[in-house]
């Protein structure tokens, strides 16, 4: 499965292997206690001790019981527990060896990279380790380019981690989505995988097999075109014998639309590329009319590959409304429980202000983008 | 409707038949036509919000040859409010509004207002409904901030747009998203009855003296084309309250006041300035009143394109104009039972 990757790849250079790590440090600790200073603020101690300010969401995590939801209400003096992530922080007290610290439960989304195992090996006396999927080249949700490795990636982690749920939870990226539900899920080597759309389930299809959680995020499908094509999208009959085309790993009955099957009556010819950079190219060069796909990754697509002028979005008239799941296939005997524990601990994270928080947090910053 | 409209004909001195179009004649204008078919001036309204595409293309100008629909007047019957079964208690969307803002939002206001009846009729006739419910909160103060900006309530309404092309670090700008307009606003320019005051066109405004009251909206003068304020062509009194506006007025200390068409009618009624101070009947400017949400809400386009796509379903019906010239027809009512 680590054959094509599904969006993009570049996201590989943000993380190292903890075996890597581990080589050459032996003498150091790492992780340990932070006492707060005067002045500082959760992405200052990122900064400084992880050498990355978007660790700060890591710090909040690790210590949501003494920070609570609002990651600015830090005092001085306070004690932060700061994990060993990617072999730092070196040199603070009650740190660990780092070839101790190698071993430890990582807490943020985003710095794991592992083979999954099989179901063999998951549990560990009672405790279970909830093993995560994740793939990068879905921005603004989960790529580990991104402030906490993605939106999604941030509640996700953020609801597991506040859930009743006895035992850790994992995060693994794999980057050809394709792959997640069928086989990765479907055969048992992880448990959840994130974020995914949940089809209209009256129509059977994925519905079948798979549980979804509530939803973690909602937002609108729309159309891209290439500006000055004149194409219009006003319902299914605009898109009569035009040319869509969708990233593969991202459902297609998504778009039907109210009125029936869009895309069969109206005979869409749909392709489906590995990524939404490949859909766009396509777009600008002429290969297909049209480029379906959820308004925040379309807009951040094309902003980052320069393609504003170029391109047009038919805001106007929405294809359809998409909310973002967790899910786990019904042949795992726990489904039910790991869905559970994820809505629970969502709820909780509602409840307390920290969803929001978060969620505030990563669209002021993608809205101020565009 | 029939009944109805001869019930109101009947009061006045009316002769004209009402739900037709009419062919404009020269010297016609809005209140003349009021004056024709209700024997009453002041339900001009009626005839402005039943022709507003048209209206608007004209730059509110009635020309002659010009077609427009005269409605009926409503009944005077109180209106059916009407049902609004998605609206529950345990609701995934929470609008919130408030009172004291007749005739759009007012708990006491039959149907409890106009914004409030088009908002429930919107959410009736979208084509992804979700159970919502509306919340009032009086202090207008908090809506923005702390109650939609902490998600306590989801969307917020009626709220007028700044004209966020220009200012786009205003903080409603930056941070809510608006939906398409639920209703347009005009706003009007109050004048002494025995004075000189035309308003043809935005050349006869440089040189006047206006006042809006302090906190008021501005951007209307300053738009694209006028830049009066920006250039210094006008001067603006902002006085503390729409009554001290009216004051000066009276006193001859400014030329026009400048506020909208419900707030100006409603403080010439208290103040007993009838007959004394009239609209002209040329609108400055009109604002468009929406709905808005929190840019930073985990359904923040999703809820704005349920409310856009309904309210778009209603507007292409009968509906939408039945609820605002009921509303309108209420309006003029109340007025006339202050003036008795």
């Amino acid at each position: 499965m680590g054959g094509t990757s599904m969006f993009r790849a570049a996201a590989t250079a943000a993380f190292v292997t903890m075996a890597a790590v581990g080589q050459g440090q032996a003498q150091e600790t790492c992780g340990g206690l932070y006492t707060v200073r005067p002045g500082d603020s959760l992405s200052a101690i990122a900064d400084r001790m992880y050498q990355n300010a978007g660790m700060w969401s890591a710090i909040h995590t690790n210590n949501i019981q003494s920070i609570g939801p609002k990651a600015n209400n830090i005092r001085v003096g306070q004690k932060l527990r700061l994990s060993c992530i990617n072999g730092l922080p070196t040199g603070l007290p009650g740190g660990q060896p780092v070839a101790e610290a190698a071993r430890a439960p990582i807490p943020a989304a985003g710095v794991t990279q592992a083979t999954p195992r099989t179901r063999a090996t998951r549990r560990r006396g009672a405790e279970v380790t909830v093993r995560i999927l994740a793939g990068d080249g879905y921005p603004p949700f989960s790529d580990r380019l991104l402030h906490s490795s993605g939106m999604m990636s941030d509640v996700v982690n953020r609801a597991y981690a506040a859930s009743d749920m006895a035992g850790q939870h994992k995060f693994f990226w794999v980057n050809d989505r394709a792959a997640h539900l069928d086989p990765m899920l479907a055969n048992g080597m992880a448990d959840v995988a994130f974020p995914w759309i949940k089809p209209a389930c009256e129509n059977g299809g994925t519905c079948a097999d798979f549980i979804y959680s509530d939803p973690m995020f909602e937002m609108l499908v729309l159309l891209f075109t290439r500006r000055g094509s004149d194409l219009s999208f006003n319902g299914g009959a605009d898109l009569a014998g035009h040319r869509l085309c969708r990233p593969k790993g991202l459902q297609l009955d998504a778009l039907k639309g109210s009125d029936g099957d869009w895309l069969r009556n109206n005979r869409v010819t749909v392709m489906q590329p590995a990524t939404a950079q490949e859909c766009f190219a396509r777009l600008v060069r002429g290969e297909t009319d049209y480029v379906a796909l959820n308004e925040f990754t379309g807009r951040m697509v094309v902003k980052d590959m320069g393609l504003r002028d170029e391109v047009e979005i038919l805001a106007a008239r929405p294809m359809s409304i998409e909310s973002l799941h967790v899910v786990a296939h019904r042949s795992n005997p726990d489904a039910e429980a790991l869905i559970a524990h994820f809505n629970q601990g969502l709820a909780e994270i509602r409840e307390s202000g920290e969803y929001q928080a978060t969620v505030d947090s990563h669209l002021s910053s993608i809205w101020a983008g565009f | 409707m029939a009944l109805a409209c001869a019930a109101v004909l009947g009061a006045g001195t009316a002769a004209a038949g009402c739900n037709e179009n009419r062919v404009v004649e020269v010297g016609d204008t809005v209140f003349s036509l009021a004056q024709e078919t209700y024997g009453d001036h002041e339900k001009w309204t009626l005839i402005y919000y039943a022709n507003e595409a048209a209206l608007k293309a004209s730059t509110f100008k009635l020309s002659p040859g010009m077609e427009v629909f005269v409605p009926c007047a409503p009944g005077q019957e109180a209106p059916v409010v009407d049902a609004a079964p998605l609206q529950r208690p345990d609701a995934e969307m929470v609008l919130l509004t408030g009172s004291n803002y007749a005739p759009f939002t007012d708990k006491d206001w039959p149907g409890q207002g106009m914004a409030v009846e088009l908002v429930n009729a919107a959410l009736e006739s979208t084509p992804s409904p979700v159970p919502y419910a509306i919340v009032w909160e009086d202090d207008w103060a908090r809506h923005l901030s702390p109650i939609l900006s902490e998600k306590q309530a989801d969307m917020g309404f009626p709220w007028l747009k700044p004209d966020c092309a220009a200012t786009p670090d205003d903080e409603r700008c930056a941070n809510f998203h608006f939906s398409d307009p639920l209703v347009e606003v005009l706003i009007m320019l109050f004048v002494r009855a025995d004075g000189d005051f035309t308003y043809q066109s935005d050349a006869d405004i440089p040189g006047k003296t206006l006042c809006r009251p302090e906190g008021y909206f501005t951007h209307d003068l300053d738009r694209d084309g006028r830049e009066w304020l920006r250039k210094g062509m006008i001067t603006l009194v902002q006085a503390a309250t729409p009554q001290a506006c009216f004051e000066l007025l009276t006193k001859g200390e400014v030329d026009a006041v400048t506020v909208n068409v419900f707030l100006g009618a409603n403080t010439i009624d208290e103040m007993g300035l009838r007959g004394k101070v009239v609209p002209l009947e040329r609108p400055l400017s009109s604002e468009g009143l929406h709905v808005i949400i929190s840019k930073t809400h985990w359904r923040g386009t999703t809820f704005l394109y349920r409310l856009n796509a309904g309210l778009a379903a209603l507007k292409a019906s009968d509906r939408y104009n039945e609820i605002v010239a009921r509303h309108l027809a209420v309006f003029w009512k109340n007025m006339k039972r202050g003036a008795s």
